[in-house]
């Protein structure tokens, strides 16, 4: 790959100091939401690293996803997906998010987020600890720095 | 308190002798009756007993037959079910919309997760809360429908035609 310029090293320096984050329920029963929420708020408060919550996809670079896939949410979710620009991340949060959880083989239910959406990083847990939620945040970003700076070497 | 609603439900409706069961303190269950008898029991208990908080309504298919319970509660602790009990080739109720505004969205479950037909609802409702493109005629939470005949690609349920 061809290495970057003085620009496109600035962008992807801010885009790894501040990414906008979207957060999108798509079938979860609340838990890991309220962890979602807590992970936002002063308590953890995610913000110290830069990240913001944001409105809307268009904004966002990383897709925060709590819970199993609906058949209702499948095509929402595919949506909000391609609205948001490249490059793009997915965090799957909670055991739903990534298998499917307790809901999977339920009727209604299309499974975990990877069947829908590729997934970046899969946070384990019911519900998924604010700190989990943390340390993939901060693991996702560490492994865009390692990848940029393999691009210059 | 609730001694006295089972002897004036007892008093009114002889034919609840032997069909109410009271679990535990304040928590009194009939028996599953067919419409003839429930409506008259059911409109008793909210005007006459002060059941007047309507809490929830859960289906129910029973093998043979399809029953709703309605949970209905006197404001305070105590909480009186009484269980409508119809065909299952016919499942037709009436909607307590006109007393319980609120019903909507129970009934409205009855009506896609078993298939009830709920007569007196409003009109242009959403479908719920099944999906969108949900097959006609399927009903998940009947007790002959089988997750495996039905494919979550295509939105589509096919039973083998023997059954
Ligand atoms: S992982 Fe647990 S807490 Fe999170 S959405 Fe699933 S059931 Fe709820």
């Amino acid at each position: 790959m061809a290495k970057r310029n003085i620009i496109e090293k600035a962008i992807d320096w801010s885009r790894r100091k501040s990414p906008w984050i979207i957060h999108f329920n798509a079938g979860a029963c609340n838990g890991c939401d309220i962890e979602v929420v807590d992970a936002l708020t002063p308590r953890y408060d995610v913000e110290r690293f830069g990240m913001l919550l944001k409105g809307t996809p268009r904004h966002a670079d990383v897709l925060v996803c709590t819970g199993a896939v609906t058949l209702q949410t499948r095509d929402r979710l595919k949506r909000i997906y391609e609205q948001m620009p490249e490059p793009k991340f997915v965090l799957a949060v909670g055991t739903c998010a990534c298998s499917g959880g307790i809901f999977e083989d339920c009727y209604c239910v299309s499974g975990g987020m990877d069947t829908v959406v590729p997934v970046s990083a899969y946070i384990p847990g019911c519900a998924a600890r604010p700190e989990a939620i943390l340390d993939a945040v901060v693991k996702l970003l560490t492994s865009l720095e390692k990848s940029q700076k393999a691009i210059d070497n | 308190m609730t001694d006295n609603v089972q002897g004036s439900l007892l008093a009114k409706f002889p034919y609840l002798e032997s069909k109410i069961k009271e679990q535990r303190q304040g928590r009194i269950f009939l028996d599953p009756l067919q419409k003839e008898q429930f409506w008259p029991v059911f409109d008793y208990i909210i005007d006459e007993l002060g059941y007047k908080d309507f809490h929830m309504l859960v289906g129910r298919d029973s093998g043979e037959t399809m029953h709703v319970i309605y949970l209905l509660t006197d404001g305070g602790a105590n909480m009186l079910c009484p269980k409508l009990e119809v065909e299952k080739e016919n499942p037709v109720i009436r909607s307590i919309y006109s007393r319980f505004s609120n019903c909507t969205w129970h009934e409205l479950e009855l009506v896609d997760l078993l298939g009830f037909v709920v007569e007196g609802l409003p009109e242009g409702l959403p479908n719920y809360p099944l999906p969108d493109g949900w097959p006609k005629g399927s009903h998940p939470l009947r007790k002959d429908w089988k997750v495996e005949y039905f494919n979550k690609e295509t939105l589509t349920y096919n039973p083998p035609s023997d059954i």
